[in-house]
C-alpha cells in the first residue's frame, strides 16, 4: 500500500474532526474522499499533507512513517480549493516555483514547464498573470504547479468547487485522464457524488470524522454497509412506515427504509406488466425534467416516493394513475443496515416459475 | 437643479476657505516671516552649527525609528494575522496605545522609568548606560510614538489576503524568508510604504515627548522642533521661522511621496 | 523564525547601548561642562562661555567645552532631578534650585557658597510701553487709571508673572503703609485693567509686541531690552519707582560634578561669573551685574533709583510664604481677581 493512515484522531478544541480514521490506498490509485460539508474529509487530506498534525495515529507514505517529516519533505503536491496561485507571479513562475525552491537548474525547469503547459493545454499563456485567467485555466495551472516538482502523492481539495458546471464536466474527465497518464497516487476531496463516481477508482465515504465505507463507486452504491452511506448516495426516499407497502413487514430494530429510485418501477395504466399481484395502485404527483431523465414523485398509500422515468417513453402526467412496484429496500437504524426484498414479489415470481 | 448647484458651490467655497485659513495662510506666514531679515540672515541661521546638528539629530532619530518600527511592524502584523492567539485582539489593541497616549505623557513615562529616579536606574548605572537626557532617550521615545503606524498599515492587507498562497509555498519547500520575499511582500509593498511615510512624518515632527526627555542640551539633544521652540522663546522670531522652513520642506517632500504611493497603490489594486 | 526574533532583539539592544554609550562617553570626559539654565539666558551664556573657555585655558592649559541647556526654569530643575546631568545650574528662582537640593543633588547651604546669595546678576520688573508713551505711564499708580490696558501673564501659571504681581504688591505696601484692605483694593483695580492674562511670559510678550494689544507690558527688564532690540524704535522702557529684586540663582550640582570629576571646574565656572569681565557681559546682555562698580558704569541702562525689594524681605517672607499667602487656591490673588 502506498498511502496508509492508522488510527488517526484530530480534535479542534472540543470538536472531533477525525475519529479513529484508518485506510490504505495502493500506488497509482485515484481515490476520492466523499462526504457532506464539515465531515472532516479536508482535515484528513491536510493531515496527509502535513498542514495539520494529528493528535494520535500514524501516516505512512511509500512505507515510510512521515508524521515527523515536514510537509515540504513528504513529496506532496497539493491543489487548493481556491487554487492559491501566486498572484504576483505569472503562469511560468507559478509552475516553476516548486522546482526553483529545489534548486533545479534553469534549463531543466524551462523544459519541464514547457512540457506541463502543453499538457494542461495552456501553451502560449506562460506570461499571463492569474488575474488574467479564467477559473478553469487557473485550476489547470494549479494542477501543473502541484505536479511540476514530481511529487509522490497528489492531493486535491475540492478542485472543482469553484468552477462552472459545464467546464466542470470537461475538467473532470481531463483530470482523470491526465492523472492516470502520469500514474501519481492521488486523492481528491469532494462533496459531489457524481464527481466521485465518475473520476475515482475508489471512494471513501467520510461522515463526522469517520470513514463510513470504502470501495469502488459501484460497490458503495449497490452495497451500502452503513445507514449513512445508504441514504447519502443517490436520490433516495426515506420512509419510516415502510410496512404499509405490500410485501414488506416491520422488522424490529429498523426504524427507517431507504428506497433508491431504481428500486421502484412504475407502470402506466394501459401497460402490461408481469407482477400484477404485487404492483399497487398509485398516483403521479409531480414530474420534473432533470436534463437527461425525468424525476417522478408518486403517491402510494399517502407516502411520496421518488423514482425516475426515461425521456424517450410516453410522458407521465401529474394525477395520472399508475402501478407502483417496490422491488427492494434498505432497512436502516442508527448503526445497522439490511437489504430486504419485496416478499410478495418473491412469492409472485416463484408462482410463475 | 439650481439648489443642488448652490449646495455644491457653497460646500466648495467653505472647504476652500477652511483650507486656506488652516493650511495655506500659515504656510505663507512661515515663509514671509522666515525671510523677514533678508536672505543672508536666513542662510546664517540655516548654516549655524546648532541648526545643522538639530537637523542631523532629527534625521537620525527618524531613520532609526522607521527602521525599528518597520521590523517590529512586519513581525507584529505577521504574527497577529497568521497565528491565531486567544489574545490576538488584545495584543492588537496594545499596539495602539501610543496613539491613545498624549506624547508628553509618553515622555514622562520614559523619564520616570529610565531617569535618575526611575525603576531602571540601578541596572543602567551598572552598565553606565544613559538613556534619558541623551540621544538614546530621544530615539526610544520617537520609536514609541510612531510604533503603531507600520503595523496598522500592513495588518489589514495581510488579514484580508488569507494564508493559502503562503501554505502552498510552504508545502513546496519554501523557507520563511523566501515566502515573505516572494509572496507576502509584493502584496503588502504599498501598504508598507504608506505606513513608512506616515511613520517618518510623525517622527520628524515629534515635539512633546522628545521635549520631556531631551534635556535641551544645545548641540547634543536638540531636534529641529525643539530648536524652533528655543529660538521662539528667545524672541528670535525670524530665526525660529527660518528653522521651521526646513521642517516644512521635509513635510512637503513626504507629502508628495505619500501621494505618489497612494496613487500607485490604487492603480496596483485594479 | 525564532532565530530571527532573537536576532532582532539583539540588534535593538545593541543599537540602544551604542547610542547610549556614545553620549555617555562624551559626558564622561572631564573637560566637558554642562550648564542647565533657563530660557532668556541663551545669548548671555553664549557670550560668557567664550570668555570662560579662554580664562580656563589660561589658568590651567585645559580645553573645555560648555554645553548649554535652556528651557522653563521649573522644567529644567525637574529634568535635572530626573537625570539630566548638569554640572551647574543657573536658574531663574532660588525656589527651583532648592528643589534640586531637596532631591539630594546639591549640598545644603548652597546659597552662601557664592557672593550675593549665589546670584551673580539680578533683574527686576519694569514697564514696556509704546513709543512716545501715549498714555503717559510713569509709575504703578498710572496703571490703575481708567482706559489703561495692562498685559501680564497669569501668576497662577507663570513664574515670571508672580514677580510682576509681587512688584505691584510692594508698591501698594509702600503707598498704603501696609493697610491690607487698601492694598488688596489696589491690586483688584490693577488686575481689572488687565486686557489679556496669558499663560506664560512669552505669550504675554507676543500679545503686547506682536499683536499690538494693551498700553503697557509688565516684563523682565532684560526681556524688555530684548524687545527693544528686536523692534527698534517701537517701544520704550519705563522704570517704576519700586519693584522686586529677582535673583536668578546659580549652584554647582555637587553630586553630579563629583561623579564626573568636574567639581573644581564647575566651581570656577560660577566663580568667574563675578569677575569684572563676566559682569560686563551680563550687563551687555541686560542683566544687572551685582558688582556695584560695573553696575554704575551702566547707569544709563539700569535705573539705579528704583527701590528693589528682596523676596526674603519681611514683606514677602520668602517663596514658601509668598506661595501660601498669595498664590494657593483661595489666596490673595484669587480674592482680588475674578474672571
Amino acid at each position: 500500500m502506498y498511502i496508509e493512515l492508522k488510527n488517526i484522531n484530530k480534535n479542534f478544541g472540543a470538536y472531533k474532526a477525525s475519529n479513529n480514521v484508518s485506510f490504505a490506498l495502493p500506488a497509482g490509485s485515484l481515490s476520492a474522499f466523499l462526504g457532506p460539508s464539515g465531515s472532516g474529509k479536508t482535515t484528513i487530506l491536510r493531515i496527509i499533507a502535513g498542514l495539520e498534525t494529528p493528535d494520535s495515529g500514524d501516516i505512512f507514505i511509500d512505507g515510510q512513517r512521515v508524521n515527523d517529516i515536514a510537509p515540504a519533505k513528504r513529496g506532496i503536491g497539493f491543489v487548493f480549493q481556491n487554487y492559491a496561485l501566486f498572484r504576483y507571479m505569472n503562469v511560468f513562475e507559478n509552475i516553476a516555483f516548486g522546482m526553483k525552491i529545489k534548486k533545479v537548474p534553469a534549463n531543466k525547469i524551462k523544459k519541464r514547464v514547457e512540457e506541463l503547459t502543453e499538457l494542461i493545454g495552456l501553451k502560449g499563456l506562460e506570461n499571463r498573470y492569474p488575474v488574467q485567467l479564467s477559473g478553469g485555466q487557473k485550476q489547470r495551472v494549479a494542477f501543473a504547479r502541484a505536479i511540476a516538482p514530481e511529487p509522490k502523492v497528489l492531493l486535491l481539495d475540492e478542485p472543482f468547487a469553484a468552477i462552472d458546471a459545464k467546464i466542470r464536466k470537461e475538467l473532470r474527465q481531463w483530470l482523470k485522464t491526465t492523472i492516470k497518464k502520469l500514474n501519481i497516487t492521488s486523492i481528491f476531496v469532494t462533496h459531489d457524488q457524481d464527481e466521485a463516481s465518475e473520476v475515482a477508482d475508489e471512494i471513501l465515504i467520510i461522515n463526522k470524522g469517520r470513514v463510513e465505507q470504502s470501495g469502488s463507486p459501484l460497490a458503495v452504491y449497490k452495497k451500502p454497509t452503513t445507514p449513512f452511506v445508504a441514504q447519502f448516495i443517490g436520490e433516495n426516499s426515506l420512509i419510516n412506515n415502510y410496512d404499509i407497502f405490500k410485501g414488506f413487514y416491520r422488522q424490529e430494530g429498523f426504524s427507517t427504509a431507504v428506497i433508491r429510485p431504481e428500486f421502484i418501477s412504475i407502470f402506466k395504466e394501459n401497460e402490461e406488466y408481469k407482477n400484477a399481484y404485487t404492483t399497487e395502485p398509485g398516483i403521479v404527483k409531480t414530474v420534473t425534467f432533470r436534463g437527461s431523465y425525468l424525476e417522478v414523485i408518486v403517491d402510494l398509500h399517502d407516502t411520496e416516493l421518488k423514482t425516475v422515468w426515461p425521456t424517450d417513453r410516453e410522458i407521465l402526467h401529474p394525477n395520472e394513475k399508475v402501478g407502483v412496484l417496490i422491488k427492494k429496500m434498505y432497512l436502516v437504524d442508527s448503526a445497522n443496515i439490511r437489504e430486504v426484498e419485496n416478499e410478495a414479489l418473491i412469492a409472485d415470481n416463484s408462482v410463475i416459475i | 437643479m439650481g439648489k443642488g448647484s448652490f449646495t455644491k458651490y457653497l460646500l466648495i467655497t467653505l472647504s476652500s476657505i477652511f483650507i486656506f485659513v488652516m493650511l495655506i495662510m500659515p504656510l505663507m506666514v512661515i515663509l514671509s516671516e522666515a525671510f523677514k531679515n533678508g536672505i543672508s540672515a536666513y542662510a546664517d541661521v540655516l548654516s549655524d552649527a546648532f541648526t545643522l546638528h538639530a537637523l542631523r539629530l532629527t534625521l537620525f532619530a527618524t531613520f532609526v525609528s522607521v527602521v525599528c518600527n518597520t521590523i517590529f511592524g512586519l513581525f507584529a502584523a505577521w504574527a497577529l494575522t497568521r497565528f491565531y492567539y486567544k489574545r490576538s485582539k488584545f495584543l492588537t489593541t496594545l499596539i495602539d496605545i501610543p496613539f491613545a497616549i498624549s506624547p508628553v505623557i509618553a515622555g514622562l513615562i520614559f523619564s520616570l522609568t529610565f531617569g535618575r529616579i526611575g525603576w531602571a536606574q540601578p541596572i543602567l548605572n551598572i552598565f553606565h548606560i544613559k538613556i534619558v537626557f541623551a540621544v538614546t532617550g530621544i530615539v526610544l521615545v520617537t520609536i514609541f510614538v510612531t510604533l503603531p503606524f507600520i503595523a496598522r498599515s500592513v495588518m489589514p492587507v495581510l488579514h484580508a489576503r488569507g494564508t493559502e498562497e503562503e501554505e502552498a509555498a510552504a508545502l513546496m519547500g519554501a523557507g520563511g524568508f523566501t515566502i515573505f520575499r516572494k509572496i507576502t511582500f509584493p502584496h503588502i509593498k504599498w501598504a508598507l510604504l504608506y505606513g513608512i511615510i506616515l511613520c517618518t512624518a510623525r517622527a520628524m515632527g515629534e515635539f512633546g515627548a522628545v521635549s520631556v526627555v531631551s534635556g535641551h542640551l544645545r548641540g547634543k539633544t536638540d531636534t529641529l522642533p525643539l530648536l524652533v521652540e528655543i529660538l521662539y522663546n528667545d524672541f528670535k522670531m525670524a530665526d525660529a521661522f527660518a528653522v521651521s522652513t526646513i521642517l516644512v520642506l521635509l513635510a512637503l517632500i513626504l507629502l508628495i511621496l505619500k501621494n505618489v504611493v497612494e496613487y500607485k497603490w490604487h492603480s496596483a489594486k485594479e | 523564525m525564532k532565530k530571527r526574533i532573537i536576532l532582532f532583539a539583539v540588534l535593538l539592544v545593541a543599537l540602544a547601548v551604542m547610542a547610549g554609550c556614545k553620549s555617555d562617553s562624551e559626558s564622561a570626559s572631564s573637560t566637558q561642562l554642562v550648564n542647565v539654565s533657563y530660557d532668556p539666558t541663551r545669548e548671555l551664556y553664549q557670550d560668557y562661555n567664550e570668555l570662560f573657555i579662554k580664562h580656563w585655558k589660561e589658568k590651567t592649559g585645559q580645553d573645555v567645552t560648555v554645553t548649554q541647556s535652556h528651557g522653563g526654569s521649573g522644567a529644567q530643575a525637574r529634568s535635572v532631578i530626573e537625570g539630566n546631568d548638569a554640572d551647574v545650574v543657573t536658574l531663574a528662582l532660588e525656589y527651583d534650585v532648592t528643589a534640586i537640593e531637596k532631591a539630594g543633588l546639591i549640598s545644603k547651604g548652597w546659597q552662601n557658597k557664592f557672593p550675593h546669595d549665589s546670584a551673580p546678576y539680578t533683574s527686576t520688573i519694569v514697564f514696556l510701553v509704546r513709543k512716545g508713551n501715549p498714555k503717559n505711564i510713569k509709575d504703578w499708580d498710572d496703571l490703575i487709571k481708567p482706559g489703561v490696558g495692562i498685559i501680564t501673564p497669569n501668576p497662577k501659571t507663570s513664574g515670571g508673572a508672580r514677580w510682576n504681581y509681587l512688584a505691584a504688591w510692594a508698591y501698594a505696601n509702600e503707598k498704603y503703609q501696609g493697610d491690607d484692605t487698601q492694598m488688596k483694593d489696589y491690586m483688584k483695580k490693577l488686575f481689572a485693567n488687565v486686557l489679556v492674562l496669558d499663560s506664560g511670559a512669552r505669550g504675554a510678550t507676543t500679545t503686547f509686541v506682536e499683536n499690538g494689544q494693551g498700553d503697557v507690558l509688565l516684563a523682565w527688564e532684560n526681556e524688555a531690552y530684548l524687545s527693544l532690540k528686536e523692534h527698534p524704535g517701537e517701544f520704550e522702557i519705563v522704570s517704576p519707582s519700586i519693584s522686586v529684586l529677582a535673583q536668578p540663582s546659580v549652584a554647582v550640582v555637587d553630586k553630579i560634578a563629583e561623579e564626573r570629576g568636574t567639581s573644581q571646574l564647575a566651581e570656577e565656572y560660577l566663580n568667574y561669573l563675578y569677575s569684572p569681565e563676566a559682569q560686563k557681559v551680563a550687563a551687555e546682555n541686560f542683566y544687572r551685574p551685582t558688582d556695584e562698580n560695573i553696575l554704575k558704569d551702566y547707569a544709563d541702562k539700569f535705573d539705579l533709583n528704583m527701590k528693589l525689594v528682596n523676596i526674603n524681605d519681611p514683606l514677602f517672607g520668602g517663596w514658601d510664604k509668598v506661595q501660601e499667602t498669595h498664590f494657593t487656591d483661595g489666596g490673595i490673588f484669587d480674592q482680588i481677581y475674578s474672571k
